[in-house]
């Protein structure tokens, strides 16, 4: 098929289209849904008997604001990530890996002097430990209407897209395992909180490559 | 007044009447890009051959993608995002080929070693077979299969690069393989 017959061809096809909105509202709207589910999610699974004391934490409280500003910048980045000629900025893929690096910081400088492993805690390492289930409940409803919407777009960088917005995913989730989970063992939250976020970064990097990967179909040049 | 920004506006304008469906505005904008899109790729691809391929990529990507535009941005950076990135596309497609065709031509050399007498001269069928091809398929498939030439000494022959020679040969075999396999499907 000559560029000539590919351009009368593609003119017969045209259809109007609705266009998408801008990537700032789309990740608003995708914040929206995602708080929503975390909220039922935590109300579901009932917050921790300490949560008022632990309020006035300021290392608490710190670790919530790192969360919250990788949750938003991950989630910018994702979005930012599925429109063509916006994927660019250096700042895309800076600020979300900046922001992990912060909470992972805090988590292991551990301000509020959490200690290895406290003797209450439960054993972390035992199968089906209630924390990684909370988190991948609290994970996979936001992670995957943010492929639902970002597949609507049109990501360029399908790993990178996918890393943010699981990367998001797991911060909002990581929000919610702070309100319901009661052990504050470092271990136990380098295993299962710092440990999750990752994993759900790398399995949104393969993800990504698999389903928002869109390919044209193609050509029948020289047929 | 800046004649970029100018040729973008109207580009952005084009694309913006085609979001709502005018097929005129549409193949003018379709047109314009497809000289817009063949330039920028010209000035990165040393294959010639593969420049169309990408161009009618990118057009295609266009049309899929067209909702993902915001006329309230530059048309420019949106259209070659995405050239660029069916560019990529493509490079790394013929990288996994021409390491496909090394194999290839690594398991064919050790069959003809392998091989009872080396005929002294091509059979009728593959001298049918390579009077299907045009001129430089059939010289390189030649030089590479029949006279044992590399893919170096080709291209140095030629003056084409290696990966073109690679390319010319794969699409030698490939054209070869559909004439040759065609009848047998049409039974």
């Amino acid at each position: 098929m000559t560029n000539d017959e590919l351009v009368r061809k593609l003119v017969r096809e045209l259809r109007p289209v609705r266009r998408l909105r801008g990537f700032e509202w789309r990740a608003l709207a995708w914040a929206a849904v995602a708080f929503g589910w975390m909220a039922f999610v935590t109300h579901a699974l009932g917050a921790r008997p300490d949560l008022p004391r632990k309020l006035g934490e300021t290392a608490f409280l710190a670790e919530g604001a790192a969360l919250l500003a990788l949750l938003v910048a991950s989630a910018r980045s994702a979005f930012r990530l599925s429109v063509p000629g916006l994927e660019r900025a250096g700042s895309t893929r800076a600020l979300p890996l900046l922001g992990l690096g912060a909470w992972m910081l805090l988590v292991i400088v551990d301000p509020s002097g959490r200690v290895a492993g406290s003797a209450s805690a439960p054993s972390f390492l035992l199968p089906g430990s209630p924390c990684a289930w909370k988190t991948i409940v609290l994970v996979f409803a936001p992670a995957l209407c943010a492929f639902f919407m970002l597949r609507r777009a049109a990501p360029l960088s399908e790993g990178w897209t996918g890393l943010f917005a699981l990367l998001a995913s797991g911060a909002l989730a990581m929000l919610g395992t702070q309100v319901v989970c009661r052990n504050d063992s470092l271990r136990h939250v380098l295993v299962f909180h710092v440990g999750a976020v990752l994993a759900a970064a790398a399995v949104g990097m393969v993800a990504g490559r698999v389903f928002l990967r869109r390919r044209p179909r193609a050509t029948t040049r020289g047929a | 007044m800046d004649p970029d920004s100018d040729e973008d506006r109207k580009l952005s304008a084009l694309m913006r009447r085609a979001q709502g469906g005018d097929p005129l505005a549409y193949e003018a904008l379709l047109v314009e890009a497809t000289a817009l899109v063949r330039a920028f790729v010209r000035r990165r691809l040393r294959e010639v051959d593969g420049v169309e391929d990408v161009v009618q990529e990118t057009l295609l990507s266009i049309h899929r993608d067209r909702h993902t535009y915001d006329p309230e941005r530059s048309f420019r950076p949106w259209m070659y995002a995405i050239a660029r990135h069916r560019l990529l596309d493509f490079v790394a497609k013929r990288r996994r080929r021409s390491e496909n065709e090394v194999l290839g031509d690594e398991r064919w050399e050790d069959a003809r070693a392998e091989a009872a007498p080396e005929p002294t001269g091509p059979s009728l069928f593959v001298q049918r077979a390579l009077a299907l091809l045009s001129q430089k398929q059939r010289e390189i498939i030649r030089l590479l299969k029949l006279e044992g030439w590399s893919v170096a000494e080709i291209a140095a022959k030629t003056g084409l690069s290696e990966g073109a020679v690679k390319v010319t040969a794969h699409r030698g075999y490939q054209k070869i393989r559909k004439l040759v396999v065609r009848p047998a499907h049409d039974e």
